[in-house]
This record gives C-alpha cells, structure tokens and sequence, in this order.
C-alpha cells in the first residue's frame, strides 16, 4: 500500500496520460454536459478545431457560444438534433452548421456513436473525479523505459499542439514544424473514391433546416475554409456541389455566411485551421451574425 | 460489467461482503450467488437475462425429464440440443447465414427479416449455451444425475466469475461444490490473490498494451509492407490474445477460490508446446476438452479407421472454428489447425523430434510459426486481408521493424521468459512467503500504474 500511495501522490503523471484524461474529459463533458448556450456550431473536425467560440462571442456579444463539432461528424439526424439540444430554450437560438463534402455522405457518424456507448462508470469517474485517475495514472512501458532512460516524459515535447478546452468545445491546434499537407489529400482523395455525397442527406439536412426554422432556431451555414488544393480536390468529390447545397439551404430558412471568410486563412495540414486562423475566421463570423441579427 | 473496471470492484467487494453469511447455508447461497449472477449479466444488457432463463429452463427440463424416463431420453436431448443450438444459431451466426444465402439469392434484402434484437451478440452465449448442453449430455450418458433444485441449477449455469469468457464449467465438477464450498484458509484466499492479481497483470499490463500496436498494424489503411514487422505484430497478438484470455480465466479461478469453489485450470503454458497436438492440450482446456468429449468421441474419435478419424478431426476444428466466430476466416483458422493436426499425424515428426535437444528446438518453431500464421486469420477482418498480411510475413522482406517500439518488445520479452520459467517449475526461492508477498505487491503496483488503456476481453466477442 505504501509502495502504491507514495508513487501515486510522489510520481507525476505523464504528459501523454494528462493529455489523454484531458481528451477524454473534453469529448465526454462535449456528449454529456447539460449546459445550453445561444448558438451552437457543429460539423466535422474543421469545426471543432476551427472556430473559437470565446472569438465568435468577442464579435456577437451577449451570446453564450458552444462548438459541437466531432471527428469525422455527419450532418444527421442525431448529430443535428443533440446540437439543438444544446441549445438554450429561450433567447437568441441560432445554430451554425460548417458544410464540408465528407459531411454530406452516407457514413455513420462513428466518433459520435463511440463516445455515447461509453460506460457509466467511466463517465462518471473522469467527469466527476478526475483527480482519482491522475491518481492512479498509467504509464504505458514505453515511457517507463523512457523515465528510467532520464527521458523528459512530464513536458509537452510534441510536434502537433492541441489545446483542449472542455468549457467551449474548441480545440487549438498547430504544429510547431508543419508536415505539408500532401498525407491529408492523400487520405481525402481515398475517401473522396469511396464516399460519394449522399443526395438523401442533403435533402434531410434541408429538410431539417426547415423544421429548426419553424421551432424558432436562426440557422447559419458556410463552406468551412481549407487550403486551395483541398479545394480543388473537393470540388470534385462526387455528388458535391455546393452551389446546389446553398441554394437548399437558403431555400429552407438559412443563412448564408460565405461572405465573412477573411482572406489570409492558413491550413496547417490542407483540411484544419490553425490557432490563429481559427481565431480570425471566428471573429469575422461573429461580427458577421451581430451584423445580421441587428439586420443590417 | 468488465472485471477491469471500478464496478466490478465494487460489484465483487459487496458480493464477499456478505458470502460468508451464506455459503455454509446451500439453498440461500444459491439465492445469493444466482442474484449476483444475473445482476453481473444484466448489468451488459437487461434483456438478454430472458436467453440466459430460456437456455436454462430448457436443460432444466430436459435433464429430469430423461431421468424421468431414461428410455424415452432421446427427445429430451434433441430438445435441449435445439434450444441452445436454435439461440446460437439466431442469435450469433443468424447474419452469418443470411449473408452467405444472400451469395447464392441476391434477390434477398440485405437485413435480414426479424427485430434487430436478435441481431446483438449476448455477451458469453458461446460459454453458457456450451456449459448448459454438458450438463444434458452427462444427464443423457448417464454420468450425472440431473438436479431438481432450479437455484441450484441457474447458480451453477450462471456463476459469474466465468459466465461471460470461461472457463467452461462441468456440471459433474461443479454441481456438488455447490453442496458445500470449501472452508477458505489462509494458504486457499492467498492463492486466490495471487491467481486474481496474476490474471489482471496478464491483461491489464500485458494485453492492453500490446492491443495499440496490433489495432494499429491491423487497422491501418495500407499494411506495412515489412514481413519483420508482421511477425513481431503476430508475436504480439499471440501474447495479447493469451494474456487476456488466460488472465480472465485466472481471475475467475481466482475469485472462485475465494468462493471456495475450485475450477479447473484452462490454460498450460500452451506457447511451450512441441507439437500442435500439445497445443490443443494446453490452450482453452475447457473448450478444446468440450469439443473432444462432446464432438470428437462420439462422431467416433480415433477409433474408426485412419480416414474417418482424418475427417472426424477436421469437423471438429471446423466447428471450433465456427465457435470463435460467424466468419469465413475463423473458420479458416479451424481448418488451419485441422490441416498442421494431420500432417503431424501423418507424418508423426513431433515424435521424432523430440528425441533430441536441436530436434525438440525445431519442433518448437515449427509449433510457432503454424500458431503464428493461423493467428493472422483469427485476428485479420476478413480473408483479404489474412491472405495479404501471410504473403508479407513469407516474402522475408521489406524495410525493418525500427519502429515497433521497445515496450512493446519488453512486454513481450518478458512473458516469454516468464511462461518458460514457470513451465519449468520455477526455483524454491520464489515459493518463499515473503517473496511470493513481495512479487504479489509489485503485481498490484503494475497492474495500477502500468495498465494498458483498458480494452475489453478479446473473447467476451464469442
């Protein structure tokens, strides 16, 4: 017992475990938080790495902001309607869905549906105690063999940056040493082949889009911001084409904010914004929904 | 609920909280021990609690019925036999069968046509279903006389330390433990511990983290093209699956000696084995043992001519293959062991070679890589990929494994070691009181602060 108490209160934990209880933390608070805010965005992981909520309410102040955005999200049913759930009942109540190709296919939306079979007990123990597991923190082998090599196993000496905010649903990334962007097209070009937008989906999504309107809720959309080739790529994904996407979703109600994409975004890895673009494109989307809301 | 999660601690504190008011009294223990039981098992999936009584009620029935009219036995055993055979069936292999129909029919729809409840896999419906059928066929044979107690019937089928993964129980092994569990002495709970923390290191420590370097080589999009690589992958899986599997299996007899109930060992440092005939006698001993008992010697065993105990050989394997999954390539895996069973048969090398130090060596290569290779197939997602990742291993070829990390290597390293060691008999010093303590309390620092990321049990999947 002694042996267990004093490595547990004496030994650190590493940055990978502390990293990885945060991730986990994040993602479980993101599902099963009750909290309700003013507009809600979501989508896939350009979302929940590329807008700030913070930036967004700095530019449409008196609004709580939250980002439901997953890896990999589809526009479904459930996606849609847990981020309407996340909504505040009274109040502004504007939803901001990020548009991407892969966004509109038949998949399933796999983290999603992961994150929501976690088990209870889990869910209680890393959101309701999380200084039992910092506790007793694991070290996979590896980094045992690291501490005894001296190795610096307690500071972040990674090259991909990621900061998890649980409060806000966003998380900061970059890379201290970019690797290009040539094994995201290569993996986007797979899925582009195997994937094809899903007219069905599109169709639900409008038809979704109308209903949240008739329920009171503004909807905003735009075609989330990646590199030029990225672009290209996706401009010929099959079954993609976003001026038939704007037009449905104008149709049903929404908002289009294509307009305030500032010019000068940079993409570390051809799909994901970094920080300080993330930041801007936040920002200009914020002042964007001020601006509409106070009908310009 | 997974033995490797904080409700199960709790779950089992709160069970031996209050066994010893009841164990010395058989009716309330079996209350006692069936409540906890299926607490345990609806814990899963309330639900699937109705197969578990479904299966059991049935064998109930069945077995005093033949002993009610041991003439007139035979329906009762086709009873049973189709109850539990009819819950596999739906139940496991139902899409199984479909998709393959649907090769033949495309006309078909590609669901098929019943409630998406009989398309879950119940978690332990190999283990209970396989336990339960014993139980009838012993009645039938006449090696057991049924129990007209029902608790003492569902406290038997559904005791949960190995209701979920195993070990498969006997009837006439266990049904008059449950009369009177042994008195836990000291020597009796120590060893408990030391079988309960063992089994966590083995999967916790071991397993869990071996499990990212095999999803990973398993999951990725284009297989590393490096034959060094994919056998140090294999060795990998070879341990994570032995780890996890015989570690559940140790914390159930663990937990069962704590009970003072004693199950039988399952497994037998099976990766020291000289011939795949040792394996099977040392890997899963309570299923390969089943499947000999109950399919092997009654189809006629080896006592038919050599070709019908070629084919009976290979029906059983097939069928064991079958059991581990409703898929083509763990059926291949059967036919694989089906295949290296026949040759050793036929060509009775394993005899020759253990004549000799160099002969018994080889012997335990050639073991190796066969096990090695048909593990590609138990674990790959499909035949594709099996097929893909065997035609890497045996180009010898491709960049070095630089990368495969050295934990991983130690891990596996030092499993080895140990499972020789202990195959051997171990050394006087380490059978020493304070040393056994002081090994038990290192075990437990491990197994809190080296675990893996926590994966469930590879065989809750069957």
């Amino acid at each position: 017992m002694m042996l267990i108490v004093l490595w547990g209160a004496l030994v650190p934990p590493d940055i990978e475990y502390r990293r990885e209880l945060e991730r986990e933390r994040f993602w479980l608070i993101k599902v099963f938080g009750d909290d309700r805010h003013d507009l809600v965005v979501t989508g896939d992981s350009r979302v929940y790495r590329g807008l700030s909520p913070d930036d967004i309410a700095a530019t449409a102040p008196g609004r709580s902001v939250f980002n439901y955005g997953f890896s990999s999200g589809i526009f479904d049913e459930e996606l849609l309607a847990r981020a309407e759930a996340r909504l505040a009942p009274a109040g502004t109540r504007e939803l901001l869905i990020a548009i991407s190709p892969h966004a509109l296919t038949a998949k399933r939306n796999e983290h999603l549906a992961e994150l929501l079979r976690t088990p209870r007990e889990e869910r209680l123990l890393k959101r309701g105690i999380p200084s039992l597991p910092l506790f007793f923190h694991r070290l996979s082998p590896q980094r045992f063999i690291d501490l005894l090599a001296g190795k610096d196993i307690l500071n972040d000496t990674s090259n991909y940056r990621e900061a998890y905010d649980a409060r806000t649903g966003w998380v900061a990334s970059s890379y201290l040493v970019e690797k290009g962007e040539e094994g995201t097209l290569r993996s986007y070009r797979e899925m582009r082949a195997k994937f094809p937008v899903s007219p069905d989906r599109v169709a639900a999504l409008r038809d979704r889009v109308a209903a949240l309107r008739d329920r009171g809720v503004t909807v905003y959309f735009l075609y989330l911001p990646s590199s030029d080739r990225m672009r290209e790529l996706e401009r010929e994904w099959p079954g993609f084409d976003y001026a038939m996407v704007r037009r449905a979703l104008e149709s049903a109600g929404a908002v289009s904010l294509d307009d305030a994409v500032p010019p000068g975004l940079h993409s570390y890895d051809g799909s994901h914004l970094d920080e300080r673009s993330a930041r801007l494109l936040s920002r200009s989307l914020g002042a964007a929904i001020a601006r509409k809301r106070s009908g310009e | 609920m997974l033995f490797n999660s904080l409700v199960f601690i709790a779950f089992a504190a709160l069970f031996f909280l209050f066994w010893p008011l009841v164990k010395r009294r058989p009716r309330a223990s079996w209350v006692y021990l069936v409540a906890f039981s299926f607490f345990f098992y609806g814990w899963w999936d309330w639900r699937f609690l109705s197969l578990i009584l479904f299966s059991g009620i049935i064998d109930f029935i069945a077995a005093i019925g033949m002993a009610a009219r041991p003439r007139r036995r035979t329906p009762w055993l086709l009873f049973s036999l189709a109850g539990n055979i009819g819950s596999l069936g739906l139940f496991k292999y139902g899409r199984f069968i479909w998709e393959n129909l649907r090769a033949f029919l495309p006309a078909l729809p590609v669901d098929p046509p019943v409630s998406d409840l009989f398309l879950i896999l119940p978690v332990g419906i190999s283990f209970y279903t396989f336990q339960s059928m014993s139980y009838t066929i012993d009645v039938y044979r006449g090696r057991l006389a049924p129990t007209r107690d029902p608790l003492k019937f569902f406290a038997y089928l559904s005791l949960f330390p190995q209701l979920v993964a195993g070990p498969i129980v006997r009837a006439s092994d266990f049904l008059h433990q449950l009369d009177a569990p042994r008195d836990t002495d000291e020597p009796t709970r120590f060893r408990g511990l030391e079988l309960i923390l063992h089994g966590y290191f083995k999967k916790v420590v071991i397993a869990d983290n071996l499990a990212p370097v095999v999803n990973a080589a398993f999951g990725a999009a284009t297989p590393e093209a490096s034959a060094g690589h994919w056998w140090l992958v294999m060795v990998a899986f070879a341990f994570q699956i032995y780890c996890d599997f015989s570690g559940y299996s140790d914390i159930a007899r663990g937990l069962a000696k704590w009970m003072g109930y004693d199950f039988q060992r399952n497994f037998d440092h099976p990766y020291t084995s000289l011939s795949i005939r040792e394996f099977w006698t040392r890997w899963h001993i309570s299923l390969s043992s089943w499947f000999r008992d109950y399919v092997y010697i009654p189809l006629g065993g080896s006592r038919c001519g050599r070709v019908r105990e070629a084919a009976n050989l290979w029906v059983t394997m097939l069928v064991s293959g079958l059991w581990h999954g409703a898929a083509w390539h763990f059926v291949i895996w059967g036919a694989l062991h089906a295949a290296f069973l026949s040759a050793e048969k036929l060509i009775g090398y394993p005899a020759l070679l253990a004549r000799s130090a160099p002969g018994r060596l080889l012997a335990f290569l050639i073991v190796a890589v066969q096990v090695l290779v048909a593990w590609v197939f138990f674990r790959a997602s499909s035949l594709d990929q099996a097929i893909g990742i065997v035609r890497i291993m045996f180009s010898f070829s491709g960049p070095s494994p630089s990368s495969f990390g050295a934990g991983a290597i130690v891990l596996m390293a030092g499993m080895a070691m140990r499972e020789w060691y202990l195959y051997l008999g171990g050394h006087p010093l380490f059978a020493r009181p304070i040393v056994r303590t002081a090994m038990l309390a290192l075990t437990f620092w491990a197994v809190l602060f080296l675990r893996g990321h926590g994966e469930q049990f590879i065989y809750f999947q069957f």
